[in-house]
């Protein structure tokens, strides 16, 4: 025998025949035994390159077949507790039930079973050269891997040869079980998967541990799958890990998620305002509880039921379902005013604020919407409406200004009263009000403002714009802050121009009445001087001539022309007083007739001299006579004191001059004379009774004072008028004209 | 009684004031007539032209009312002139002849119209001896 060595070199070996046999016998055996392992190899290498259940199962049963042939090979496995059919003809199916006798037998055993029976019932598979003329059986094996029973591999109609490489391939089948049952396990649910794999995992390592052991040929498959198994359960232990780590943070987060979202649906709920949110079609799909309580409404009433408008009066909803759709396009809006219809039919005020919630694309989902209930605000807007609305409307001029007197606000009334705007008083001083003459008015009322004081109707003058002047009556109060400091003052002022001036004219009015009164009294006075002068010249003349007679003296005749001149003098007086008592009272009637007043006035002229004779009367007349209608006896009464009074008023020997001049329509008589001329204040009064200027006239001479006031009455009622010039040191003309007829004229 | 007093007041002198010329010639006659030099004048004016002229009177009758000057104004300017050397008597017709003559500092007053027994009694009883 040649025996060669593996680096090429031979040697000679002589061996006895029966030596010879053994060592062939044995040699024949190691080849076997070395293809056996070789095939086991390259099953398990084939099985495990396979990927997927279907792929494995496929492997397994072709890789089968080809080892050991037979008619064909059947894999019955279970997937979620549920037997599965495959077989090497790829038909696959669910078996509700297993029919086969030698499969169930092998579930229920666990154990290999097997049945031989003659080939000639079977159709033949495998290679019958090697088979010899032996019978045929049937081999159900169960796949267990650890403790489950995978499933039971049947390979049928073997050919007896083939029982003892079938027993050499345990192994593999031992290593196909495990694969089947990962395959598997990657069917079923992953959490129970995640939950058996791990338990299997412990297992699969003890029977690695096993075979490790036992199997020292299958080093290299072996090596190959603790490699694939750890790496596996690495992944697995990972994944696990992983998950769990992510189930109890999860856990977690879902706690605080729920815990904070309990407190964000506590605080949405019951916020002080309004929060609720729009669909794009304005549908409402939440709401929380404020606004619900506002409304009147329940939830579900109003969630994904109501359109928001259905919760708004007719005009808001009206101004929503305008602006609803810009909102969805620009994506926010602001302090919206709307008015909520509540359920109760009552409105409520808000003020609404919203912003879009967008998807990743910017899609509109809904509104987040804030309300505010604004009523209180609206309620306090409408009463200080009002409160302007009156203080606009009062007729009164209110304004409030500050301890400097700078106007702070200025109403329609004060615009009316004193002519500046608003504009124009608003920011200016109020002493631009107050007359120059009362410059310290100003600072007093402000002091006295400043102190606190309250001012009522106080009565002041102010100026317009225009300049022009009127009286107000004007209420201050001062205006505290919080702390009750006085920092300005309201005014209220009412124009008492009106009643000022009514008040002003009574006042005048009742001067008037008390100067009547005073005038009145100082005539009496003057008339009982003037009274008791002829009086006293009776008693004291009648008492002399007495004494002169009783003494044996004569009396005088200027004695008697004395008491004579005093009796007229007295009798004139008690005339003029009953004349101005019927001028006074309306009873004095002229007696009209036709009458020349050329003549007349030369008749008075000539009684005049004869008076006072040396006194030089100069008459200018027409040549004429001018008749005129008129009571001739009161014309010439007239006349007669406008020469006494130009008599007494001038200084002797100077002339007076006396005129008659005729004009169409009237006539006029006038007396000029050269005395000192009269005042033109004095003239004013000359012809009122018991005037004031009556006193000054007291003074200058004796008599009632009444002359003028009567010629005037005399001449107004003949419908003419009186009247005088003056020139203060050349003397005065006194006149009157008297009303002439056309025909008289001619 | 008449005749007696013209003899005694001889040398004794009376300014008349009075405006009215009636009164005024009445009372110097009755003056006179008791022998009386008398002084006569129509207003406070001319009353103290004669002052100046004939020296301080033993008496001056002074009617109140009068144009010019009237009797106030008259006693002002007398007694600032004169210190009030001449009595006065005032004749006054107005009915508080006794507060018209207080407020001219006069010595007495006769009412108008007057008794003439009463008015030379107080002419007598006043004059400066």
């Amino acid at each position: 025998v040649v025996i060669e060595a593996r680096d090429g070199t031979s040697e000679v070996v002589h061996l006895a025949r029966t030596e010879l046999s053994h060592l062939e016998e044995r040699a024949a055996r190691l080849a076997r035994e070395k293809a056996h392992l070789q095939l086991l190899i390259r099953l398990m290498g084939t099985l495990g390159a396979a990927q997927g259940l279907d792929e494995v199962i496929e492997a397994l049963l072709r890789n089968v077949l080809d080892a050991v042939g037979g008619t064909n090979v059947v894999l019955c496995y279970f997937v979620d507790e549920e037997l599965h059919y495959a077989d090497v003809l790829g038909l696959r199916r669910r078996l509700s039930r297993v029919e086969d006798e030698l499969v169930k037998a092998a579930l229920e055993r666990r154990e290999p079973v097997e049945r031989e029976h003659a080939f000639s019932d079977t159709k033949m598979l495998g290679s019958p050269l090697e088979c010899g003329a032996g019978g045929a059986y049937t081999s159900a094996l169960p796949l267990v891997a650890g403790a489950d029973l995978i499933g039971v591999i049947k390979l049928e109609n073997l050919h007896v040869a083939m029982r003892s490489l079938c027993f050499q391939l345990h192994p593999f089948f031992d290593y196909a079980a495990s694969v089947l049952k990962n395959e598997v396990l990657g069917r079923t649910r992953l959490k129970r998967a995640f939950d058996e794999v791990s338990t299997a995992n412990v297992r699969l390592e003890a029977e690695i541990g096993v075979r490790l052991r036992t199997e020292v040929a299958l080093q290299a498959a072996r090596d190959e799958l603790e490699r694939r198994v750890r790496e596996r359960t690495e992944e697995l232990q990972t994944a696990n890990k992983r998950l769990l780590v992510e189930l109890a943070e999860r856990r977690r987060a879902e706690a605080a998620l729920r815990e904070s979202s309990e407190e964000i649906r506590d605080l949405y709920d019951r916020a002080p305002c309004g929060y609720h949110s729009l669909d794009r079609r304005g549908v409402i799909v939440q709401m929380n509880d404020t606004e619900l309580a506002w409304l009147g409404y329940a939830r579900e009433d109003v969630v994904g039921k109501l359109h928001f408008t259905d919760l708004l009066t007719p005009p808001s909803a009206r101004a929503f379902e305008e602006s609803f759709p810009q909102f969805r396009v620009r994506g926010w809006v602001r302090d919206v005013e709307l008015e909520l219809a509540r359920k109760d039919g009552s409105r409520l005020p808000v003020l609404l604020s919203a912003t879009a919630v967008t998807d990743a694309d910017g899609n509109y989902v809904m509104s987040r919407s804030t309300l505010y209930d604004i009523s209180l605000r609206k309620k306090a807007a409408e009463a200080e409406h009002l409160l302007s609305t009156i203080v606009e409307s009062s007729e009164d001029a209110i304004l409030a200004k500050d301890l400097d007197g700078v106007i702070l606000t200025w109403n329609q009334g004060a615009a009316r009263l004193y002519g500046y705007s608003a504009e124009e008083a608003i920011g200016r001083n109020v002493g631009m009000l107050i007359p120059p003459e009362q410059p310290d008015e100003l600072a007093r009322l402000l002091s006295s403002l400043g102190r606190g004081e309250r001012l009522e109707h106080y009565t002041a003058e102010r100026i317009r714009k225009d300049g022009t002047r009127l009286f107000v009556s004007i209420t201050m109060s001062p205006i505290r802050d919080e702390a009750g400091r006085v920092i300005r003052a309201s005014s209220i002022a009412r124009d008492i121009t009106d009643r000022k001036r009514a008040e002003d004219a009574m006042r005048a009015a009742k001067e008037a009445a008390e100067d009547v009164a005073r005038a009145k009294s100082r005539f009496l006075d003057i008339a009982a001087h003037e009274l008791r002068t002829p009086t006293t010249v009776f008693s004291a003349v009648l008492q002399l001539a007495q004494r002169q007679l009783e003494s044996g003296k004569a009396v005088d005749t200027a004695m008697l022309y004395r008491l004579r001149r005093n009796a007229d003098r007295l009798s004139r007086l008690v005339v003029e007083l009953l004349d101005v008592s019927r001028l006074e009272r309306g009873t004095m009637v002229p007696r009209m007739k036709r009458a020349d007043v050329v003549a007349l006035v030369s008749d008075c002229v000539e009684d005049h001299r004869a008076l006072a004779p040396g006194r030089p009367l100069v008459t200018t007349l027409p040549g004429g006579p001018v008749e005129v209608e008129m009571d001739p006896v009161r014309i010439q009464q007239a006349l007669s004191s406008l020469i006494d009074n130009a008599l007494r008023y001038s200084p002797p020997e100077s002339p007076i001059e006396i005129g008659v001049e005729p004009s169409p329509g009237r006539v006029r008589v006038s007396v000029r004379d050269r005395g000192p001329g009269i005042s033109e204040a004095l003239r004013a009064e000359l012809f009122r009774p018991l005037s004031r200027g009556a006193s000054d006239l007291e003074e200058r001479s004796s008599g009632l004072g009444l002359g003028l006031y009567l010629c005037r009455g005399i001449v107004e009622l003949h419908g003419g008028t009186v009247g005088v010039t003056s020139e203060p040191g050349a003397g005065s003309t006194f006149w009157f004209e008297l009303p002439r007829r056309e025909e008289d004229a001619r | 009684m008449t005749s007696a007093g013209s003899t005694h007041r001889a040398g004794k002198r009376v300014l008349v004031v009075e405006d009215d010329p009636d009164i005024l010639l009445t009372v110097k006659e009755l003056l006179e007539l008791e022998g009386y030099a008398v002084d006569c004048a129509e207003n406070g004016a001319v009353a103290l032209e004669r002052i100046r002229e004939h020296g301080t009177p033993h008496l001056i009758l002074l009617d109140m009312k009068m144009p010019v000057m009237n009797g106030w104004q008259f006693a002002a300017e007398l007694h600032g002139r004169y210190d009030a050397l001449s009595p006065v008597v005032v004749m006054t017709a107005a009915g508080d002849a006794a507060r018209r003559a207080k407020d001219v500092g006069a010595a007495g007053w006769v009412g108008k119209p007057f008794d003439l027994d009463d008015l030379l009694a107080k002419v007598r009883a006043h004059e400066n001896a």
